[in-house]
């Protein structure tokens, strides 16, 4: 019986040292792996041209989101409407939500300033959060049609869904 | 095995997959890529 309990414990304790290393590894790094979130952006080009028509965006499911405050980065899904480039965040009405999608908190806190890594591109952001309004019908018709996750404009201003629009910094 | 034994046998191991997942690109690799699987496999 202790013998068992001793091989459960390093059975379960080796995942933990290794999953746990894996994320502190990553938290510096150029940008997110899958799994874990990762530090800033530095490498690729900084894009300075005019504002971009983010319809080239359609076919990419994913893309690098950085903050500033604080520096952490992640992957996220891209929503390309009429344009201008939101991304989103699901589960925001349950426990789990919160605990996973930090990221949304921090972002609808924090200073506002964004870096999105799209094909080793860079983009200087301002992401803001839309919480009403007619827009909100394409990104949930995007996120539904894209992604096959269902959500419509009233999950989103009821919460449980989190948008976020991000614009040129200096843009209104 | 004594706890004390135990223990020191716990840290080791911790110490050597900590080592081994920070400097071996392969074995942080693999690990990411296994896990990536499971979560895939079982996750809805």
């Amino acid at each position: 019986m202790k013998f068992i309990v001793q091989l459960l414990g390093i059975i379960i304790l080796i995942p933990l040292v290794a999953i746990g290393t894996l994320r502190y590894k990553n938290q510096d790094a150029d940008g997110p792996s899958v799994l874990f979130p990762g530090g800033e952006l530095v490498s690729g080009p900084l894009y300075t041209g005019p504002e971009p028509n983010w319809s080239f965006a359609d076919d990419i499911q994913t893309i690098e989101l950085q903050l500033t405050d604080p520096i952490s980065s992640r992957y996220v899904w891209v929503l390309p409407v009429n344009g201008r480039l939101y991304v989103a965040s699901g589960y925001m009405n349950s426990i789990l939500g919160r605990i996973w999608k930090h990221w949304a908190i921090q972002a609808d806190e924090g200073n506002g300033e964004a870096v999105i890594r799209i094909n080793g591109t860079r983009y200087l952001r301002q992401i803001v959060r839309i919480r009403q309004g007619n827009e909100l019908d394409g990104v949930a018709s995007v996120m539904t049609n894209k992604y096959g996750s269902p959500t419509n404009r009233q999950q989103i201003e009821a919460g449980n869904t989190w948008v976020f629009e991000l614009t040129a910094r200096g843009r209104p | 095995m004594r706890w004390t034994t135990y223990i020191m046998l716990c840290v080791a191991l911790s110490a050597i997959t900590f080592v081994s997942v920070m400097y071996v690109p392969a074995v942080a690799n693999a690990i990411e890529t296994e896990l990536l699987s499971f979560l895939s496999t079982n996750a809805r």
